[in-house]
């Protein structure tokens, strides 16, 4: 991992316009800073209507900032005219799997990003090829996308963003509309992705296991970072978070519980195995 | 078991037909279309039928399949052979009792005009039956490219098309979600007159229009991201190429046509002036 930030908010404002009488703007964020380096793995959480979402519009430049800059690779998302360079920089990944699949066939799917770029056929071919390989869906490249499972099309959708080369991979709460098994093949894919091929991943979600993977997390609150550490910083504020109304993975929360009642824990306790393994050794001290 | 629909009515082979070109598939089925309506005598409507047989066995799409495609057209066919029973005049008159007047040539045109609409049927059915919708959109946005020129975004157009095409078992599977939604509040779908069922078909439409445009807005930012901006510049990884077996096949249509023009010429017409 480098210093080299491929993502920067600075002193970020947004307001969604309303149409309601009462309120003409709605305010997300007011002078919002965050940089995230290149290769890490960020993990934004934060319960509904912090912001989450519109900071993954803000770099994809769907949404630009009303006040400060927000720059990917040096590039600032209010000039027009590098919309594709940043574009093809950020990919991203929605929510719902159906409602970002163009196709109807699976690499045909893959292949509409590096299409747009007007990429050449053959080096599209071998892109798609390579990014279904990746995510483990090759072998479903004939397929029909209505026929996938959501995980196998959440693959296919991050296979379209592989296609496109991007260096970075913004991900809006991709699991929430998952079973559990989807879940785990989607976080599979995007931790290796990360570990394996330096690609920067930013994922916003509320599922605090999936945080846990992260290099980094960043908890949100009324459009403000309000904490930002390693998953083992973060989390050890137990009470913090429970008063932004978000959970802890559950192996804190015992740790937590169990401290609470007097049991000599340590406070940074983030899977079952640490928790188990900490507990054995606090009752063979005794 | 609704997740398992098939877009359009492509039957899956690997037949001579499956393997053509889309596009040559799409001007052979027109070439077809215009001559059946060359046919002048039985001699050759016989040969016209007898390759639009010879087609449909190369295709391997099973026979019944075929014959399922005609069923909608069936009362078409038989009301308009009636009718030209009964109104052509001209030829040798048959039967003159009163008011019912047949004549040989009301009973001609109405067996042509049966055997050419059935033709019709079976041969444009097989362009469906032995392209993919994709494969078949891909060919008509590829033979439509000169209408640039006059500035018909027909790439546009054929995005429109895939997008549609796309969507509708989404759409479906989203009917049968919002139907469920709607049944399990006590919606009653299945009684009732006519009228009363076209109503209750209101609260599954509406829902289903709001979250299409929802969609759609998702969509848009979806397609934003991945860089379509609907302009110039795109390239298609899948590219057209005419094999050998096209020029073929369309080598065998000129003979074809050959046959019918000559065919009509020694036999001469059917119907009498």
């Amino acid at each position: 991992m480098n210093d080299k930030s491929i993502i920067q908010f600075n002193n970020v404002s947004f307001a969604y316009e309303l149409n309601d009488e009462e309120a003409t703007v709605k305010p997300v964020f007011n002078g919002l800073n965050l940089s995230v380096p290149e290769g890490q793995f960020l993990a934004v959480l934060g319960h509904n209507g912090c912001g989450k979402s519109t900071v993954a519009k803000l770099i994809n430049s769907i949404l630009v900032p009303s006040d400060g800059t927000v720059t990917v690779d040096g590039l600032d998302t209010s000039d027009d005219s590098k919309i594709t360079d940043i574009r093809r920089t950020v990919g991203m990944v929605f929510q719902n799997p159906d409602n970002q699949i163009v196709a109807t066939i699976v690499e045909d799917d893959v292949a509409f990003g590096p299409e747009n770029l007007g990429v050449e056929p053959s080096e599209i071919r071998k892109r798609v090829d390579a990014a279904l390989k990746a995510v483990g869906m090759y072998e479903f490249r004939l397929a029909e996308p209505h026929r996938l499972s959501g995980g196998q099309k959440q693959r296919v959708a991050i296979a379209g963003v592989l296609a496109m080369n991007t260096k970075c991979i913004v991900l809006d709460e991709p699991t929430a509309m998952l079973d559990p098994k989807g879940r785990k093949e989607v976080m599979d894919t995007i931790t290796m992705l990360n570990k394996e091929r330096g690609i920067t991943v930013i994922l916003i979600t509320h599922y605090m296991d999936e945080a846990v993977k992260a290099d980094r997390v960043v908890v949100m609150d009324k459009g403000s970072v309000v904490l930002d550490g390693t998953p083992k910083q973060v989390f050890k504020n137990v009470e913090q978070l429970k008063a932004l109304g978000l959970d802890v993975p559950q192996a804190t929360e015992l740790a937590y519980k169990l401290r609470k009642q007097g049991m000599n824990l340590p406070d940074d306790i983030l899977d079952e195995q640490e928790c188990a393994e900490a507990i054995l050794a606090a009752l063979e001290v005794k | 078991m609704i997740r398992d629909i098939t877009i359009g009515q492509y039957f899956n082979s690997t037949s001579p037909v499956h393997r053509l070109d889309a596009r040559m598939k799409i001007i052979l089925t027109l070439i077809f279309i215009i001559s059946i309506f060359l046919c002048k005598n039985f001699a050759s409507l016989g040969l016209m039928v007898a390759f639009a047989f010879f087609i449909v066995l190369l295709s391997k799409v099973p026979l019944k399949m075929v014959l399922k495609s005609m069923k909608p057209i069936a009362i078409i066919v038989v009301f308009t052979s009636l009718l030209n029973i009964f109104y052509i005049r001209g030829g040798t008159p048959l039967i003159d009792w009163k008011f019912i007047h047949i004549t040989s040539n009301g009973i001609f045109t109405a067996l042509f005009m049966a055997v050419r609409i059935a033709s019709l049927v079976v041969v444009s059915s097989m362009l469906t039956y032995t392209t993919t919708p994709t494969m078949l959109t891909d060919g008509l946005e590829k033979l439509l490219s000169p209408l640039k020129l006059f500035k018909i975004p027909v790439a546009t157009l054929a995005m429109m098309m895939t997008l549609a095409l796309r969507f509708i078992p989404t759409l479906v599977d989203e009917i049968d979600r919002i139907t469920n939604a709607q049944k399990a509040r006590g919606a009653n779908l299945d009684d009732g007159n006519f009228i009363q069922r076209v109503k209750a078909l209101v609260p599954i439409i509406v829902p289903l229009f709001i979250s299409s445009i929802r969609r759609a807005y998702e969509l848009a930012d979806a397609m934003d991201c991945r860089c379509y901006t609907g302009g110039p510049g795109r390239t298609r990884m899948k590219q057209m190429k005419f094999h050998a077996s096209d020029f073929v096949s369309l080598g065998i249509m000129a003979i074809f046509i050959a046959g019918i023009v000559v065919l009509n010429h020694f036999f001469g017409a059917v119907l009498v002036k």
